[in-house]
């Protein structure tokens, strides 16, 4: 069938479980007419085909057995409607008692005489579930469900084409257009998250445009990466961050969700291992939207809403107040100050410069409501010959945070042309644009996220007269900077595609298929000259570029052919990817005029560079599936990947795969089981691979531009290392397909094991080598866990508009450990501890054993066996203290649907895992004094010490004391937090129109309200912030806090 | 023929990807073995050396700050960034990221020097062009030696910590090294040792007396006497004291050019500085930006400093007594960094002719200990010094401890800010008094905290890395 849609662009249309039923045929036809092959092909099969618009739809066929004729009868009459009532003309009645058939007329109505009184009626039409009836003397109104299932729903997308599910031996999910489109995200990745067992996409943070991070099983590498590789029709992208000022970025969001027709996830060895060296971390296909034949549509969707901070009552730093409360008390408890009472100590902090009658509120000041509009619209259609899809859709959000912002606008085209009956065309061209204001992350004074904790509440933002404050941390006021400096990263994406498919004879064919990705960058970032860091250089503005120019070429020979017991279908190919990266900076200081920004307003150069970067890609390949009586099957695969970033000694590298499935369900013993509609086992290994990091890790090298008085310079910057090898990932899957109850549930269950062997490490070496780190394969990880996928139809209507549940359900462990390390030498990274048996996000720190109720002081376990505490910090050992990685998560969404309103919502959870950081480990506990840089969290205030006898999780405040540290420096347990949260995501509410009754032009439209992160469950009452975090990662200082976005949408097709 | 046509690019394609089209360079790269091949690639590879200087870890900002703020010349304001709280607190610990870093930038400057004088002595020249190769390896043999000059001093406890300077300095590497290596700590002797010998083959190959930020034959025998000053080689640091003043290379200040001298580059008794240029400097990371009001401001003389000088002392100018808003009132504002908040490119003087002075003055002071015909001369240059500053101040005649005392803090006096009193405490075994904005702890020698922790990253990563005592492994 594949073969036919291929050749004649005609599309199958088939019920549910038809093609169980179909006998495997192979027929060879040279220029023969679709209906010469498809009589061929039809031939004995238990159902007939029927050609309209060029679409083929599978019936019932008619059976030729003789039967007897029973005794009793009636004239049966009846309509057949659709769900609305509508009248269906055409639909098939079948007696399959005696084989008598009838057909609706045109107000659907039918009527056969002569049925036996006890016999079952099967109605049946094309494109709609079939119905069975008792046969009955009163006229029977038959309505039928729509229940389209096209060939999307039986064939996978694999990596160089596609493959029937049953053929499948390898582990994947697959996202539908449904949930990714609409949604208030720049990227599909978030929208990944809770659809795709397995797979964790989190933000760290939510200013908007900023990329999550994906990790599909778990972690595989410590320094090659964890990222997915990204295929967008057929070809692999440009991913992750493109630019130097808005590092958040992702190249990824460049792709409108909306032209996205699926995102299959490749989990497994059997799924991904022909992808070679860059599969280890698993493979997200995107397929794009394309146009179909006969059938003109025209999309259009409107959505507007707005955001709010998650968690705000978390968020909430102190009044000036609340401040002065705690400040009074630590003046009282300091031993140095000899105050002993509230009045006094109020005094005192007035002297310190502490002004009781400002009270600033900076959240208020550096947050707002967020704004949020998308608008798409898009056309598709064709002819026998050609097919097109065009669209384009604008982006625009303005975040949380005072200085965030974001748009988008892209453009698509697509295109197919059958230019002879063997070969056929298609090309795409897109173009994107993202335009993104984010304040740095790194700078923490000018980020106005930390700037609205750290900035005491007693300093006003404006004087008296409007004007913005100077006197804050050295004109570092937060509002100021936020409006007058400027942030603004421009994205520009162009990405061309062209490919070919060639028939060529008896099953084998040939695809060629090549693609350039252009990324630009063109950044801005302009120094106020009147506040913050460039005021004593009058003004600064520095302008990045970067470009990003990716080709990819690939050319496969295929063979696919079914002989009468034994299937074979091979894949040989050969890709060829070529990057190229090329940053420019420059940088200018001393403005001439106020909001002139360009750098020839400036009158110092102060810097210019540039640099190149490039990597490439060589790789043959050769994927082949066998089956026999297409009940077993067996898959296997190798490549030959060569890439430049290795050295001499190691550069090509051999990966493999190897699969089986068994289609239970095919088997005659399971006849008998009529509920079952699928059962499949499969299971596969292989051995697939992760190339280093960065560009030239494997040379010795003098890195340039270490000047001295204005001559050049060099300096050792990497030692070289020819004996680097791929990190190599081997991923064991077992697993099952089920469905069962024609539909009504199903399901896969999956575990899997995955090891990585040769582990790429930068070890951290003695810096008396001159160098921090060193490239080097030691050590092992292994990932295992389980996933089960659950859906189904919980109630189901037969009546038209009636109420129907659908449910679907994912759910997911994760256990990683490390098996291996460099002489088994545990590592050490932040809080971090890498050890072997330990999981890779072990906490590795001091654990905080409360407040002694007597003095208020700070108190910390000795060591892990928690016998004894000191209340000194340094004579306290760090322990393990649990993981920041998830031991179970998963998703449960569900479908209401009754008439025109359907309701929609995903319920997200994540447990297990530990979180550590926030602002509450940052001058905690009155350390830093009065300094104007050094609020104190509301977490002390909710929870500190305050006299003898109380049992307090934080210890007293001492003005300027340092029992409990100082900056930040003291870690301990008392800042880590449980990381587990139960979260309502994606909730639609949505009214389809009743155009019929509203008589308009429109052939289908509908009205939502959508809201993402509408709420949170957070388990830990501590946790000063909202808990979604990167994989991995603690809680942000300065990261954009996360939102809750809600809007309403109209969606108009024509 | 479409067919052929395919299968041709196939094969075209096929063949393109060959070796050659995985082989790629590094286009900001030079190779490690094959890179210093002539006398200007040598030159380059000293700049990168002298770059090493520039880092705002080493003589840019830290190493001038530790033994001020250890020491009680400086503290940290109660209005601050958060930077070098941990010192300003006496709270250091092997995680702290200011003595790791600085660890780091030296050893890069170290192994890098190596680099330069193994490849650069490797290089067969004529005549002409070995002279100016040996002018710049000379100059690496000195700048390595600086470096472990300033490592041993800023790691170790002071070389009379122990009566053979057994104790514990640091590694002592002097040869570049292909493979990754995990050295121990040499003793503080053998590092002396090795400084000497570096500082003397220097002086053997190096003949520029040219001031222009690289080191200099004075530099050299300035940096020479200050090191067996402290080394208690008390001839060997008059000699070349000596050498240096006599050399004429340099010329004290006047009185009325002393306070502005320090806005300026390369003044006459500037002996060997560090140059920032207005494109290599740095910027708000520098320790003028650090001390100037008009920048972060955070770092603020001590009270104590300040009435060290008497008020016809020019050098008292240096300090402003001012007022730090929502903090201190007075504040004691150090300008000794004057651009330090506007063009932000101050150049760091290492050594000027008025510590050479005090160095003999000190050395002499020493030798009259036993022989106090040489108590005139270091009274002699003590007096030099004071009278430069504050032309009314009367002679010293002190003898014996006192003279050396009073030597030691005219150091403080002359030296303020430059990176020199915990240094000059420690090795005189002095206690020092630790000056916070609100508060004063007297610290007694010998104290584990005078020396920086090595860090818990060196520490994991090389076993054979020994702590310093008070600062744990974990």
């Amino acid at each position: 069938m594949k073969e036919i849609r291929k050749q004649t662009g005609y599309n199958f249309l088939y019920e549910k479980g038809y093609l169980d039923k179909a006998k495997p045929v192979s027929i060879a036809v040279n220029e023969a007419s679709l209906e010469d092959a498809l009589k061929l092909a039809f031939k004995g099969q238990p159902f007939d085909y029927k050609i309209l618009n060029k679409i083929i739809y599978l019936i019932p066929a008619r059976n030729q057995t003789e039967q007897q004729v029973p005794a009793l009868q009636t004239t049966v009459q009846g309509k057949v409607t659709d769900e609305g009532g509508k009248p269906l003309t055409g639909a098939t009645i079948y007696v399959p008692a005696t084989q008598q058939q009838a057909t609706s007329n045109a107000l659907g109505e039918f009527s056969i005489p002569n049925v036996p009184t006890d016999a079952v009626l099967r109605i049946s039409y094309v494109g709609y579930t079939s119905r069975e009836v008792k046969a009955s003397d009163s006229f029977l109104t038959i309505a039928l469900e729509i229940s389209w299932q096209t060939l999307d729903d039986v064939e996978i997308r694999v990596a160089y084409g596609t493959q029937t599910k049953e053929s499948f031996t390898g582990s994947a999910t697959t996202v539908k257009a449904e949930q990714l489109e609409s949604r208030p995200r720049v990227t599909f990745m978030e929208s990944l998250q809770g659809n795709v067992p397995g797979l964790i996409a989190t933000s760290g943070s939510g200013a908007p445009g900023a990329f999550p991070n994906v990790r599909i099983r778990g972690i595989g590498s410590h320094q090659a990466g964890n990222t997915p590789l990204y295929v967008v029709d057929g070809i692999p992208i440009v991913t992750g961050n493109i630019g130097s000022i808005a590092t958040s970025s992702t190249a990824q969001a460049l792709i409108n969700p909306n032209d996205i027709e699926s995102v299959t996830v490749l989990k497994d060895a059997s799924a991904t291992s022909i992808y070679g060296s860059r599969a280890a971390n698993g493979v997200i296909l995107i397929t794009t939207k394309s146009g179909q034949s006969g059938r003109s549509r025209i999309n259009a969707s409107i959505q507007r809403g707005i955001s709010r901070i998650m968690a705000e009552d978390r968020m909430r730093p102190l009044n000036t107040n609340e401040m002065i409360e705690l400040l009074a008390e630590g003046v009282i408890n300091s031993s140095d100050i000899r105050i002993d009472n509230h009045d006094d100590a109020v005094q005192y902090l007035i002297a310190q410069g502490i002004n009781p009658d400002v009270d600033t509120d900076w959240y208020d000041l550096l947050t707002r409501t967020g704004n949020y509009a998308q608008y798409n619209v898009s056309a598709s259609g064709g002819n026998d010959k050609s097919t097109y899809y065009t669209s384009l859709g604008y982006y625009d959000e303005e975040g949380t945070t005072l200085g965030n912002g974001y748009q988008r606008m892209t453009g698509r085209l697509s295109l197919t042309n059958q230019l002879t009956q063997r070969l056929k065309l298609d090309a795409g061209l897109s173009a994107g644009y993202q335009n993104l204001n984010t304040p740095p992350n790194g700078n923490f004074f000018v980020n106005p996220v930390y700037s609205m904790y750290r900035i005491q509440p007693w300093l006003r933002a404006y004087n008296d007269d409007g004007t913005y404050n100077e006197g804050i941390s050295n004109t570092f006021n937060p509002v100021a900077i936020t409006n007058e400096n400027i942030y603004d990263s421009r994205f520009y994406n162009l990405k061309g595609n062209i490919g070919a498919q060639l028939d060529i004879w008896n099953g084998i064919a040939f695809e060629s298929r090549a693609n350039i990705d252009m990324n630009f960058a063109d950044e801005f970032r302009y120094d106020n000259p009147m506040f913050g860091d460039a005021r004593n250089d009058n003004g600064r503005g520095r302008n990045y570029n970067v470009r990003h120019h990716t080709w990819n070429v690939y050319n496969i020979l295929k063979y696919n052919k079914q002989f009468s017991e034994i299937g074979i279908d091979a894949t040989l190919g050969q890709e060829a990817q070529r990057f190229d990266r090329k940053t420019v900076n420059t940088y200018a200081r001393n403005y001439t005029a106020p909001n002139k920004y360009p750098l020839a307003n400036a009158s110092v150069p102060a810097a210019a560079d540039s640099y190149e970067y490039a990597r490439a890609y060589a790789a043959y390949f050769l994927n082949t599936n066998f089956n026999y009586q297409q009940k077993y099957y067996l898959s296997a695969s190798i490549r030959r990947d060569g890439v430049s970033t290795f050295g001499r000694n190691n550069r090509y590298g051999n990966f493999w795969s190897i699969g089986i499935g068994w289609n239970i369900h095919q088997e005659p013993f399971m006849q008998a089981y009529t509920w079952i509609d699928q059962l499949k086992l499969r299971s596969s290994y292989g051995v697939n691979g992760n190339e280093a990091g960065g560009y030239y890790p494997h040379l010795g090298l003098y890195a340039v531009g270490q000047d001295y008085n204005g001559e050049p310079g060099f300096g050792l910057s990497q030692i070289e290392n020819d004996n680097l090898v791929w990190e190599k990932n081997k991923p064991f899957d077992i697993g099952t397909d089920f469905s069962f109850f024609n539909g009504r549930l199903s399901g896969s269950f999956d575990y899997y094991v995955r090891t990585t062997q040769d582990l790429l490490f930068s070890v951290e070496v003695s810096r008396t080598n001159g160098i921090t780190t060193y490239d080097d394969n030691i050590g092992s990880f292994k990932n295992s866990g389980i996933e089960l996928e659950l859906a189904g139809t919980i109630v189901k209507s037969y009546k038209t508009g009636g109420f129907n549940w659908h449910s679907a359900l994912n759910f997911s462990t994760l256990n990683n450990t490390i098996l291996k390390l460099a002489d088994d030498m545990p590592i050490l990274s932040g809080n971090f501890r890498r050890d072997v048996g330990r999981d890779y996000y072990s906490y590795y720190l001091r654990g905080y054993a409360g407040v002694h109720p007597q003095t208020g002081e700070a108190l910390y376990w000795t060591d892990g066996t928690k016998t004894a505490t000191t209340n000194s910090y340094a004579d306290a050992m760090p322990f393990y203290q649990g993981s920041a990685l998830p031991s179970h998560f998963g998703g449960l969404t569900n479908t209401f649907s009754y008439k025109g309103l359907s309701l929609s919502f995903q319920l997200y959870y994540n447990w297990g895992n530990k979180l550590f950081g926030g602002f509450t480990n940052l001058f905690t506990d009155g350390s830093a004094g009065a300094a104007d840089f050094r609020a104190l969290p509301r977490l002390t205030y909710n929870t500190r010490w305050r006299q003898p006898g109380d049992d307090a999780f934080s210890p007293k405040i001492v003005f300027r004391g340092t029992q409990s540290g100082l900056s930040g420096e003291q870690n301990s347990t008392r800042f880590m937090y449980d990381g587990g949260y139960i979260r309502l995501r994606d909730v639609t509410l949505r009214y389809d129109l009743p155009l019929k009754k509203l008589n308009l032009p429109v052939s289908r439209s509908s009205v939502y309200f959508r809201a993402n992160n509408l709420w949170t469950w957070i388990r830990d009452p501590y946790l000063p912030r909202d808990p979604e975090s990167f994989v991995g990662g603690g809680i942000g200082t300065s990261d954009a806090p996360m939102a809750r976005q809600m809007l309403i949408g109209l969606d108009i097709q024509f | 023929m479409k067919r052929l046509f395919i299968y041709g690019t196939m094969l075209v394609l096929s063949t393109a990807c060959s070796t050659s089209f995985l082989e790629l360079e590094n286009p900001q790269g030079l190779d490690l073995r094959r890179t210093i091949v002539d006398v200007p690639s040598l030159k380059a590879a000293t700049n990168g050396v002298y770059d090493k200087f520039q880092s705002i870890h080493y003589y840019n900002r830290s190493f001038l700050l530790y033994p001020e703020i250890i020491g009680d010349n400086m503290f940290v304001s109660r209005r601050n960034s958060g930077r070098y709280i941990n010192y300003d607190f006496f709270r250091m610990n092997a995680e702290d990221g200011n003595a790791t870093d600085t660890w780091y930038q030296m050893w890069r400057l170290i192994v890098n020097a190596n680099l330069a004088i193994d490849r650069g002595e490797a290089l067969e020249l004529n005549t002409t062009l070995q002279a100016q190769a040996n002018e710049l390896i000379g100059e690496m043999y000195a700048a390595r030696a600086l470096c472990y000059f300033d490592m041993v001093r800023l790691y170790g406890q002071p070389y009379n910590y122990s009566p053979d300077a057994s104790h514990l300095g640091v590694p002592l590497l002097i040869e570049p090294s292909m493979e990754l290596v995990k050295p121990a700590r040499a003793s503080v002797k053998a590092v002396y040792d090795q400084i000497v010998a570096d500082f003397e083959r220097a002086l053997s190959l190096v003949n520029s007396t040219q001031n222009n930020g690289r080191l200099t034959v004075p530099a050299i025998q300035a940096l020479l006497a200050k090191v067996h000053l402290y080394r208690e080689d008390w001839e060997q640091a008059e000699r070349y004291a000596t050498d240096v003043i006599d050399g004429n290379s340099h010329s004290l200040l006047g009185n009325a050019e002393y306070v502005a001298s320090w806005a300026e580059n390369f003044s006459s008794e500037s002996i060997f500085e560090i140059v920032n240029s207005a494109i290599d400097r740095p910027g708000t990371d520098g320790i003028g930006y650090f001390v100037e009001p008009e920048g972060y401001g955070d770092g603020l003389a001590s009270a104590d400093l300040y009435n060290t000088y008497a008020d016809t002392d020019v050098r008292k100018q240096l300090i402003e007594v001012g007022s730090r808003p929502s903090a201190e009132t007075p504040a004691y504002i150090i300008r000794k960094y004057p651009r330090g908040a506007t063009s932000m490119d101050d150049h760091i003087k290492v050594i000027r002719l008025s510590e050479v002075y005090l160095i003999r003055a000190e050395a002499r002071a020493e030798i009259g200990k036993t022989n106090a015909t040489f108590y005139a001369g270091a009274q002699a240059d003590l007096n030099t010094i004071v009278q430069r500053a504050d032309p009314e101040a009367n002679d010293i005649t002190l003898t014996g401890d006192a003279l050396v005392q009073r030597i030691i803090l005219e150091r403080r006096k002359e030296l303020a800010f430059e990176g020199n009193r915990l240094f000059d405490t420690n090795r005189k075994k002095m206690g020092i008094q630790h000056i916070q904005s609100d508060r004063t702890q007297s610290l007694s020698y010998p104290n584990n905290g005078f020396v920086l922790p090595i860090s818990r990253t060196e520490l994991q990563a090389n076993p054979n890395m020994e702590p310093n005592p008070g600062y744990s492994r974990n």
